[in-house]
């Protein structure tokens, strides 16, 4: 799988741990089906991103957090410094 | 001398600025007209151009990461993405003027141009023949992210039979559509094929266009376009 430009990324703080972003993931819907590793899992009661390769970029995720605690960023090697 | 080069990513644009002593040079990609088709990631000639959140992007969800990441380091400033974007995200400044120097030295012809429109009333230069195919087993029912995505408003979700029901399939209304392939990076299922069959434009090799330079960016944009991409 080819390297992604962008990623989620989590704020520790305010992320509950609630599970929401994993539901609302169409590509961890499929994942689970397979019975394959999720993009984002629950660990430790905090959501963190396990799978960013695997991310397609539609933002449900974003949207589903009640926390407002997940948004997409650039990926760090796109962040090249200008 | 060595130029220096800077990349500035906004909730707006994205631009990129090259500076040589007094030439200054920009390429400024306009976010709320780009519809996230790739086009422009396809012809550029450097691959300077990354695939971005589209999906998210299309929702205002990312603020920091366009729906095409362009690498100022990469980036020639040819300005043949700026030529072929549909929506006319794109535009390349020379000294504050907008000046396509590609097009100048004949080596993008002219494009035989119908113009469409986007759901907001927004113009569309419809420069593609071709076919949208959508694997009904992949797609996720009810996800609708074609049918948001879609600059032109060509893809359609049926209402259910039933309201605890969703559908699983997706209409495609080919008059509207203009090829552009938004859909194909949107989609989280990877369920859309985008087949272009032909670039309409106008005039002869070497009369009108430089061989093999135009040829082939025909060939780019003719290859079957997919995802995941690799």
């Amino acid at each position: 799988m080819e390297e992604r430009a962008y990623i989620p990324v989590i704020n520790k703080v305010r992320c509950t741990g609630c599970g929401d972003c994993t539901i609302a993931c169409p590509v961890d819907v499929q994942l689970r089906q397979q019975d394959q590793p999720t993009i984002l899992i629950i660990t430790n009661g905090k959501c963190i991103v396990k799978h960013p390769e695997a991310c397609d970029g539609c933002g449900n995720c974003v949207e589903a957090c009640s926390q407002e605690a997940i948004r997409i960023d650039l990926a760090e090697a796109q962040k090249v410094p200008v | 001398m060595i130029p220096s080069f800077k990349r500035e990513i906004k909730e707006k644009d994205q631009t990129l600025t090259m500076r040589l002593l007094t030439l200054q040079t920009k390429l400024i990609h306009d976010r709320t007209k780009c519809a996230g088709c790739n086009t422009c990631r396809i012809v550029c000639p450097k691959d300077a151009i990354t695939r971005g959140p589209v999906g998210a992007d299309k929702k205002n969800l990312s603020e920091q990461a366009p729906s095409v990441i362009f690498d100022v380091n990469k980036c020639s400033f040819c300005g043949c993405c700026v030529f072929l974007c549909p929506f006319g995200a794109l535009i390349l400044e020379v000294d504050g003027e907008q000046k396509l120097q590609l097009k100048d030295e004949k080596a993008l012809p002219d494009l035989d141009i119908e113009m469409k429109k986007t759901t907001e009333d927004q113009p569309i230069k419809c420069y593609f023949e071709g076919k949208i195919t959508i694997d009904a087993d992949k797609c996720i029912p009810g996800c609708q992210s074609c049918t948001y995505g879609c600059p032109s408003g060509a893809i359609e979700y049926p209402k259910p039979e039933k309201p605890w029901e969703k559908a699983t399939r997706v209409t495609v209304d080919e008059e509207k559509c203009v090829h552009c392939g938004a859909c194909v990076h949107i989609c989280p299922a990877d369920a859309i094929i985008l087949e272009r069959t032909k670039v309409k434009f106008k005039g002869e090799p070497e009369k009108d266009y430089t061989v093999p330079f135009w040829p082939d960016i025909v060939k780019k944009l003719t290859t079957k376009l997919k995802s995941p991409i690799v």
